[in-house]
């Protein structure tokens, strides 16, 4: 199971990462988060939605209201250029933190 | 059975709880919810199960409140612009809003603006007149010291702001708390003379050289520690250095006084003084010039005494050791008026002392006698208060009744906004900078209005005050700020009744027009209609209060009596100049009296002749001429009054009913009495007059006698005219009579019946202020009701379309128009009276003759409520019933 803190962290980079290989709506975001963490990411549902409404108060997304032949009315959310010019930089960011950190344990298997 | 949408219901109500959900996110949440339950139940979950995963899914609800509050928070600091934006749109919409309803606005802001205007004078009238004296940085030590005493024979004891003129030295001399004193006095009218220039003062002030170190009062040119040293100095206020001086330096000049030898020599000029200072002087000579004031007698000297205590002094404790004052000094003094030692007039039951009246206290709470300047009365400050406020309230239920009742025309608007996402938080904020504007643009009305009536209002309350939107820019500032907050308060109630509209509702037309709140709209009218009836039944009561004190008979006639101030200029001639006038057609009697009703009397003291006990009686006295009887319009109960026939007379007094009440005389005529003043000649008492006001009705009748000395020049000459038709000639020919026989000194003369109403100076500008300021309150309430019934009739116009078309009258009409504001008429009139009965019940406590207030007074009041109301409500009404039905109704 993943802490709590390291999922609030990551939060930003997946939705990013979620939407930018398309446009979605709340309830299927977090659908995708719990499938492509195999459930070990625990979110509880809800507080998914202040992150979002955060994103796209920071211009990182933006959501419509759309009707397009369901049953029910969806906010989608879209990954705006300043939201890819962001996930850019968390990736950059989460990619130094596992350099790091592989830089550590594998000098630490090589000493044994 | 569980029922899946209620449950849902039931759990968004869990969001409406947080402000930080809007619909839109709510809308979002319960898709979510729903999404996730029908997926649920697609992989076989039971509903119910499906429902209760969700949501423990979904996770605490305040959890993602604060996260979302957050986000607000944010957005408040970062996202500044989007708010300007909105709050821009707010702006024009207001504006849009105010010009397209412009006679509702029209209305709104006139009741407004002259609400705002009237609370604003009467708030600076109220400033002005509680302020009094504080301007100098030592009030809180400067105490004035009045007399007080109580004599036999007298039922009121005697409360004077004067003392003996001794006692300044004397206190600081004996209290070491005492750190200085000053005394001031007032002269009768004075000729002042430059060269050639003679101007004849109403009043020359003379203080001793403490004056400037007690007071604060600026002096301009000259020196505030000697300026009052020297006998024989005088300072000029700025305006009078102007007056006799022109623009050249008056410092070293010399004035002549009264007398063309009299030299005093000008030491200083000072700025005029404030308008709230109860000292008003133009001519300010030293003290040290009046021989008889600068002795060690106590006798028969007033003064005004100022003392200036240490700042850890006791008043009370000082005002205690001043008894020993009375009896080492003033003892004296009552032996020499009594003949009885202090003690054995002590013993009699007689009393007299001092007390220490705080200097901020002089201009409103003072209960003394002589004072410098009409005073005021501190229960008309919380009267003025108080309508000041009720028409400020009158204004704001205007704002709050047009307002909800013209909330159906914004229904539209709100839904829309509520449906594209307004919160109901942004809605109330935009419903209340519309209100606040509104209040703005009434507000500048107001400082605009409050800007030109000035010099009115300064009339219509007889003096100019302290401050004034010339004097002080924070009025300005401070009449913004009511305006705004009258805004807000007036803007709230309608904010919250709009904004609750639910969208649904509105856009499908379902809210009754107008309909909303009708009992808080009664309740806010009732409420006026109480106001405006406590108001009129309190305006007619006082009014005929004051008409009765100054119509009423007092026991003397002071109608057509023309008054000349120092008769003294005739010297000799007194006699041929009486004479003369008597010869003039117009004139019907001429009598001269050291005194009359309204100003000082001097007092006497008497003892019966027949008494064993030989027990003193002090009197006011009046020394008269022959004619004084007839030119008064005194009634004599018995005997007679002083004769040219019997040369005795000049030996004998003629005594008011009070008098010989007092004396304890059934049948006084004949009776002895003696006196010092007489050297103990026994004086016959030759006349009874029926008791008559030598002062206000605020005070009873005191016992008064009178002696004859027809040649003494002092005090008053009475002129009574026979026909008012052309006073102006008869002005000219004994202002022609006068001056061949004055010797130079200038005619100086009043009317007594005009001269007698400043006695009620307090009384006549409140009733006056009153009288204004209720009728404003009453024209602002009637204003919102005239726009409340138009608004209504506009709305009922197809149903009162129909009722006609159905065959109801106009008379039914105008019945089902009126019925409900006569119903509110009748409900405020209940409310109104027995508090209005109260509230006057208190204020006649003020006199001692006091009219009884008759009923009709309250029918009246209410009489005039309908009348009014009806007559705003009429047109509206009649238009309504008597329209063609047809204009309303083929609209659809």
């Amino acid at each position: 199971m993943i802490s709590k803190n390291l999922t609030a962290a990551s939060t930003k980079p997946i939705v990013l990462g979620i939407l930018k290989q398309g446009n979605s709506y709340g309830y299927l975001i977090i659908k995708k988060i719990k499938e492509l963490s195999g459930g070990k990411m625990k979110y509880s549902d809800g507080m998914l939605y202040p992150v979002l409404h955060r994103l796209e108060k920071e211009g990182l997304i933006v959501s419509k209201w759309t009707l397009n032949g369901e049953s029910r009315p969806r906010k989608y959310y879209e990954i705006t250029s300043a939201g890819k010019e962001a996930l850019t930089a968390e990736k950059e960011q989460w990619n130094q933190v596992f350099s790091v950190l592989d830089t550590l344990w594998e000098t630490k298997q090589s000493t044994k | 059975m569980f029922d899946l949408e209620n449950s849902i219901k039931l759990w968004l109500k869990n969001f409406g709880k947080f402000q930080a959900f809007d619909t839109g996110i709510l809308q979002e949440m319960e898709l979510h919810l729903r999404d996730h339950i029908e997926d649920l139940k697609a992989k076989g979950v039971e509903e119910e199960e499906a429902f209760k995963l969700a949501v423990a899914e979904f996770g605490d609800i305040p959890e993602v409140a604060k996260e979302e509050y957050w986000n607000h928070a944010r957005q408040r600091s970062v996202l500044r612009v989007a708010r300007v934006a909105l709050l821009k749109n707010y702006y024009f919409v207001a504006i849009r809003n105010l010009l397209r309803h412009s006679s509702y606005f029209t209305i709104n802001i006139a009741g407004l603006a002259v609400g705002i205007a009237s609370f604003a004078f009467i708030a600076l009238y109220v400033i002005n007149e509680t302020n009094y004296d504080l301007f100098h940085s030592k009030y809180e030590q400067i105490y004035r010291v009045s007399s007080e005493s109580k004599t036999k024979g007298h039922s009121a004891a005697k409360d004077r702001a004067v003392t003996n003129a001794p006692l300044a030295k004397t206190m600081v001399e004996l209290y070491p708390e005492v750190i200085n004193a000053c005394r001031i006095t007032k002269s009768r009218p004075l000729l002042i003379g430059r060269g050639d220039l003679k101007i004849m003062e109403d009043e020359v002030y003379y203080a001793d050289s403490a004056f400037f170190s007690l007071f604060d009062f600026e002096l301009i040119k000259g020196d505030r520690e000697t300026a009052l040293d020297y006998p024989k100095s005088i300072l000029l206020s700025e305006s009078y250095a102007k007056k006799y001086f022109g623009h050249s330096d008056p410092i070293g000049e010399s004035l002549t006084i009264d007398e063309d030898t009299t030299f005093y020599t000008v030491r200083g000029v000072f700025a005029d003084f404030p308008a709230n200072s109860h000292l008003q002087f133009d001519l300010l000579a030293s003290m040290i010039s009046i021989p008889r004031l600068n002795n060690s007698k106590w006798i028969g000297t007033n003064v005004h005494t100022y003392a200036l205590l240490d700042n850890r002094a006791d008043p009370d404790a000082l005002e205690e050791k001043m008894h020993e004052i009375v009896s080492d000094y003033i003892g004296k003094e009552i032996e020499f008026y009594t003949g009885t030692s202090y003690e054995e007039w002590v013993a009699q039951g007689n009393h007299a002392g001092h007390y220490l009246r705080p200097l901020k206290d002089i201009h409103l709470r003072s209960t003394s006698s002589e004072e410098f300047e009409p005073t005021g009365k501190v229960s008309y400050m919380y009267i003025y208060g108080l309508i000041g406020m009720v028409i400020l309230m009158i204004a704001i239920f205007n704002f709050v009744n047009l307002a909800t009742t013209h909330s159906a025309s914004r229904a539209k608007e709100v839904g829309v906004r509520k449906v594209i996402g307004s919160s109901k938080g942004n809605l109330i904020s935009q419903f209340l900078l519309d209100s606040m504007l509104v209040a703005l643009v009434a507000g500048v009305f107001a400082l605009l209005l409050v800007y030109i009536l000035t010099p009115f209002f300064y009339e219509l309350i007889g003096k100019e005050l302290a401050y004034g939107l010339n004097t002080h820019v924070m009025i300005w500032v401070g009449m913004i700020v009511v305006a705004l907050i009258v805004g807000l308060l007036a803007g709230i109630y309608p904010a919250f009744v709009l904004s609750a509209f639910k969208p649904i509702n509105v856009l499908k037309g379902q809210v009754s027009l107008g309909a909303k709140s009708g009992w808080l709209r009664n309740f806010l009218v009732t409420l006026q209609f109480s106001a405006s009836i406590i108001i009129v039944i309190g305006t007619l009561v006082i009014y005929n209060q004051i008409d009765f004190m100054l119509s009423q008979n007092l026991g003397f006639d002071r109608e057509q009596v023309l008054v000349i101030e120092r008769p003294d200029g005739l010297g000799k001639n007194l006699e041929t100049f009486k004479e003369e006038l008597r010869r003039n057609p117009n004139v019907k009697a001429v009598a001269n009296a050291i005194s009359i009703p309204g100003k000082e009397y001097i007092i006497r003291a008497y003892r019966k002749d027949d008494d064993p006990h030989d027990e003193t009686f002090v009197f006011k006295n009046n020394q008269v001429s022959h004619d004084h009887l007839e030119l008064m319009g005194l009634d004599l109960v018995a005997g007679r009054f002083f004769s040219k026939k019997f040369a005795s007379d000049s030996d004998a007094v003629v005594i008011n009913e009070s008098a010989a009440k007092a004396f304890g005389y059934e049948d006084p005529i004949g009776k002895t009495l003696n006196s010092v003043w007489k050297k103990g000649r026994p004086l016959p008492i030759i006349g009874i007059i029926k008791d008559y006001n030598i002062k206000s009705l605020h005070e009873d009748v005191e016992p008064i006698t009178l002696e004859l000395d027809p040649s003494n020049t002092n005090g008053y000459l009475n002129i009574k005219l026979i026909t008012t038709q052309d006073v102006r000639q008869t002005l000219a020919s004994i202002e022609e009579t006068w001056y061949e026989h004055s010797q130079g000194m200038p005619f100086q003369y009043f009317f007594f019946d005009e001269e007698y109403q400043n006695l009620y100076k307090s009384e006549v500008t409140a009733g006056r202020i009153l009288i204004v300021f209720s009728g404003l309150s009453i024209f602002i309430a009637c204003l919102g009701l005239i726009g409340l019934v138009a608004f209504t009739a506009t709305i009922r116009r197809k149903e009162i379309g129909i009722r006609k078309v159905l065959g109801a009258s106009a008379t039914t009409l105008i019945r089902l128009l009126s019925s409900e504001i006569a119903r509110l008429i009748l409900i405020a009139t209940l409310i109104s009276w027995p508090l209005a009965y109260f509230a006057i019940d208190y204020w006649l406590q003020n006199f001692s003759a006091r009219i009884s207030v008759s009923a009709w007074i309250y029918l009246g009041s209410t009489l005039v409520l309908i009348l009014i109301v009806g007559g705003a409500i009429s047109f509206q009404t009649i238009r309504a019933a008597f329209g063609n039905p047809v204009e309303c109704l083929r609209e659809e």
